[in-house]
């Protein structure tokens, strides 16, 4: 089964070395959407069939917050799951984007094995 | 500023596979160069700043680097800015869990890109909270601020 992923980030060169990383990880990958901030998100979210988000924190008009607050209260968006890759340091926040119901954080800079890891744990590792 | 340094080594090691040393002598070489930089702000219970400032060619070898990709790509040459937004940000994050623990909140701003000549660095290498690096023999500079200051902290 090939998987759609959505990358949601403000750079071009994160979202270049994410995708890199998950083809090398060998995920079975469909589509590959990339939006550069929340409200991009979005709006791909609501014409792609999408299987797993992965978004940044820190970005412009529309954070990954926002994103995360968004799709958790639109029924047809809630059960995507997603992964927040960030800078982000701080234990209480990391934890309220868990309370929240996002399935794992990675702090940036992350290996291209954690991604894998990650990935695998959440679509069911049944990719190589 | 023995923590900063040691943050964006290991950042520019882990993301662009470059290795910056810092300058001893504080001498700021090849002030004809041109120099893309960045800057972003911090905002909790300590406020201040980041700058970052290298080289165009700096840029361009940490941006190939960060890719996999070879210096005269096109993408590279695009994204040279963005590249370096991207190591001041992480730089930024990794710097403040150093220096005030994982329990402090901050909120970050948005890198900005802007130009510099090497003049221009070459004075706020000489003002306080820049640290001189060298890569691969080019200076490179990180510029921090703090209010209150962190020394005053301690």
């Amino acid at each position: 089964m090939a998987y759609n992923i959505l990358l949601v980030d403000d750079s071009q060169t994160v979202k270049a070395v994410i995708a890199k990383a998950l083809i090398m990880s060998g995920v079975d990958l469909g589509a590959l959407f990339r939006a550069s901030n929340g409200k991009e998100g979005l709006e791909i979210l609501a014409k792609q069939k999408v299987d797993l988000v992965l978004a940044d924190i820190n970005m412009p008009i529309m954070g990954g917050v926002e994103l995360v607050d968004r799709m958790k209260a639109d029924g047809a968006l809630r059960a995507i799951p997603i992964v927040i890759i960030s800078t982000e340091g701080n234990v209480g926040r990391i934890e309220e984007l868990k309370n929240k119901g996002i399935n794992a954080f990675l702090r940036k800079p992350f290996l291209p094995e954690s991604l894998k890891q990650t990935v695998d744990a959440i679509l069911g590792g049944s990719h190589a | 500023m023995a923590e900063i340094a040691s943050v964006f080594r290991e950042v520019m090691e882990k993301l662009a596979f470059l290795f910056p040393e810092e300058s001893q002598s504080g001498e700021f070489p090849r002030q004809e160069d041109a120099f893309l930089a960045s800057s972003m702000t911090f905002t909790g219970n300590t406020r201040g700043g980041l700058l970052l400032a290298v080289p165009e060619s700096v840029a361009r070898e940490l941006t190939a680097n960060f890719l996999g990709l070879e210096t005269d790509d096109p993408f590279v040459l695009e994204n040279s800015r963005d590249s370096l937004g991207e190591i001041l940000n992480v730089t930024c994050g990794h710097m403040l869990t150093a220096l005030f623990g994982s329990g402090e909140v901050f909120d970050l701003s948005i890198p900005s890109p802007l130009s510099l000549t090497g003049k221009e660095v070459a004075i706020l290498a000489r003002k306080q909270g820049g640290i001189l690096f060298n890569v691969d023999e080019s200076p490179v500079l990180l510029q921090a601020s703090f209010c209150p200051p962190i020394q005053a902290q301690a």
